[in-house]
């Protein structure tokens, strides 16, 4: 074989594109070690997870560098927010998909992703005004764990809406009337027929929104008090990694500076847990 | 459209002025026809003519296809199929579909078999284990299966799972099993298989077939529906037994079709 130049010049290109793709998850990665590695090099991994407190600011033998309470606060705000989107979206893409009549049908998605398309930070803001008192009326502080649940969920339920529909819009209508001709009523149908067969979809669907809920910022730290302390409860304040880095870059300085890199590459590491559970969730998924 | 020699047996279906339209376009103009019960009848003529459509109207499939209207009167084993008061899921438990695409759900063999047991409130395991045998068995499919039946259902050979999905039928002791081109997707050796099934099918269940393929409702039908289309809107041209049909035929559109000169 001898390709034409053509098709060479093709290959090449593609080629480095993705190698372009992954070499700036390498890149960051690395600069997120280079970074941190004066208080790797000074403190060592552990006191990061055995420290009592956060505050890495002064010499080395001083200060605190506590970031447990922290990785649990962003652990569980994102599973909380997708127990709560996960049911809701999938709730919503079946009704789209399968009850909704025509015209709602063909709406709904274009509302979805307005919804997406909302900013961060108007959402923080909702929380704070309407949200955060209602929480605060019935436990106080009311900024809370619990507020960005909420805040959170709402903002990963267009991924999930979304992509789940067009999961289920994938099927074949085959398989459903399949279903339907052996006498299979509707909700056997959604429950053993299109769930099933969705589920490696709605696992991705999952993830993505996941991942998203991890990495969220601006309405989390509106909304949840950033007190660094592990939860007691869904009405406690916390902090979350994400809101560690936003609120204290501007003045860190030194070890400080070098911890707030470290707390990066801890949300990187939550990321990677979180997406080898889904996609471990995944592979199961192919034999029901 | 009276056939004498029907006039006689016991028909499972007797359909009166069926007229089936998508978005007010009627496709099927009135069809007035008499099957026979424990018989297998083809349904034959080119695509676009309505057989389809006149095949999902007996399992009242059709009621799942927005926009599409049924009309005239089908009598299935005596009572009126689109009754407000038939029970659709009961009619299609005794009415069994096999589509042109094998359609096994993305599960186990054994789970595809239960399935649908489960959901008519069968729940004994050893009773259903009985069942998932005897389906494969009747289907042809046991022996190939039997060591693997936890296995994914798609990743059986297209023949396979063709059979997979008689089998998924069988399991709820029909009474009549519906084929839109059940071959049409498979290899010839599938093809042989899914006809030597229908032979065998022959007497306990009524078998009402769609095919392209004039060999293949010569091979397996005892009775033979002709349809044929003017302007987008498909007809009964005529229905007889295979003989009469192929050797005898009445009308010049079926004769030329038989003998492959148009169609």
């Amino acid at each position: 074989m001898f390709p034409s130049k053509s098709d060479f010049l093709l290959r090449l290109t593609t080629c480095l594109l993705s190698w372009v793709s992954a070499l700036i998850l390498v890149l960051i990665v690395w600069f997120l070690f280079v970074e941190s590695e004066l208080v790797w090099r000074e403190v060592g991994v552990l006191r990061f997870l055995t420290d009592d407190r956060w505050s890495p600011s002064g010499d080395f033998s001083s200060a605190q560098f506590g970031l447990f309470p922290m990785i649990v606060a962003s652990l569980l705000l994102a599973v909380g927010s997708i127990l709560l989107a996960a049911p809701i979206g999938v709730g919503a893409a079946l009704f789209a998909a399968y009850y909704a009549p025509r015209g709602v049908r063909q709406i709904f998605p274009r509302i979805v992703e307005l919804l997406g398309g909302i900013p961060s930070v108007v959402y923080g803001l909702w929380g704070l005004v309407v949200l955060v008192p209602l929480i605060s009326a019935y436990h106080p502080p009311g900024t809370s764990l619990l507020a960005g649940i909420v805040v959170v969920a709402i903002m990963i339920l267009p991924t999930v809406a979304l992509l789940t529909l067009s999961t289920f819009q994938q099927l074949p209508t085959s398989l459903i009337h399949s279903a339907a001709a052996l006498g299979i009523a509707p909700t056997g149908i959604v429950r053993s027929v299109i769930l099933p067969a969705s589920r490696s979809g709605i696992m991705t669907a999952v993830l993505l929104a996941v991942t998203r809920a991890v990495g969220e910022t601006m309405a989390v730290l509106m909304v949840c008090g950033n007190v660094i302390q592990a939860p007691s409860s869904p009405f406690s304040p916390v902090r979350t990694l994400t809101a560690n880095i936003a609120l204290e870059m501007a003045y860190a300085m030194q070890s400080h500076r070098s911890a707030l890199f470290a707390t990066g590459l801890a949300l990187m590491l939550v990321v990677t847990l979180l997406v080898l559970i889904a996609e471990q969730q995944r592979g199961k998924a192919g034999h029901v | 459209m009276s056939i004498d020699r029907r006039e006689s047996v016991h028909p499972i279906f007797q359909i009166e002025n069926l007229s089936i339209a998508y978005r007010g376009v009627v496709a099927l103009a009135p069809v007035s026809l008499n099957l026979r019960k424990n018989a297998v009848t083809a349904l034959i003529g080119p695509s676009g003519c309505g057989k389809t459509s006149f095949l999902t109207a007996l399992n009242r499939l059709t009621d799942m296809i927005p926009e599409c209207r049924v009309s005239g009167r089908i009598r299935f084993d005596g009572s009126d199929l689109y009754d407000p008061i038939t029970n659709v899921l009961d009619v299609r438990r005794r009415i069994g579909m096999i589509f042109q695409n094998p359609t096994v759900f993305p599960m186990s063999i054994q789970r595809n078999l239960e399935l649908p047991l489960e959901e008519h409130g069968l729940k004994d395991r050893g009773e259903k284990q009985k069942r998932v045998q005897k389906a494969l068995e009747d289907a042809a499919l046991w022996e190939e299966v039997k060591d693997r039946l936890k296995e994914n259902a798609q990743s059986l050979s297209g023949g396979q799972q063709q059979r997979l999905c008689v089998a998924r039928s069988l399991i709820l002791e029909p009474e009549v099993i519906l084929m839109d081109e059940p071959c049409s997707a498979l290899d010839p050796l599938s093809t042989r298989k899914i006809e030597e099934l229908i032979h065998r099918l022959r007497g306990d269940y009524t078998v009402i077939v769609v095919t392209h393929n004039l060999a293949q409702a010569r091979r397996v039908a005892d009775d033979v529906a002709f349809f044929w289309m003017r302007e987008q809107t498909g007809f009964l041209v005529e229905a007889g037994s295979r003989e009469q049909l192929f050797a005898q035929p009445r009308h010049p559109e079926t004769q030329s079709y038989v003998n492959g000169l148009e169609g």
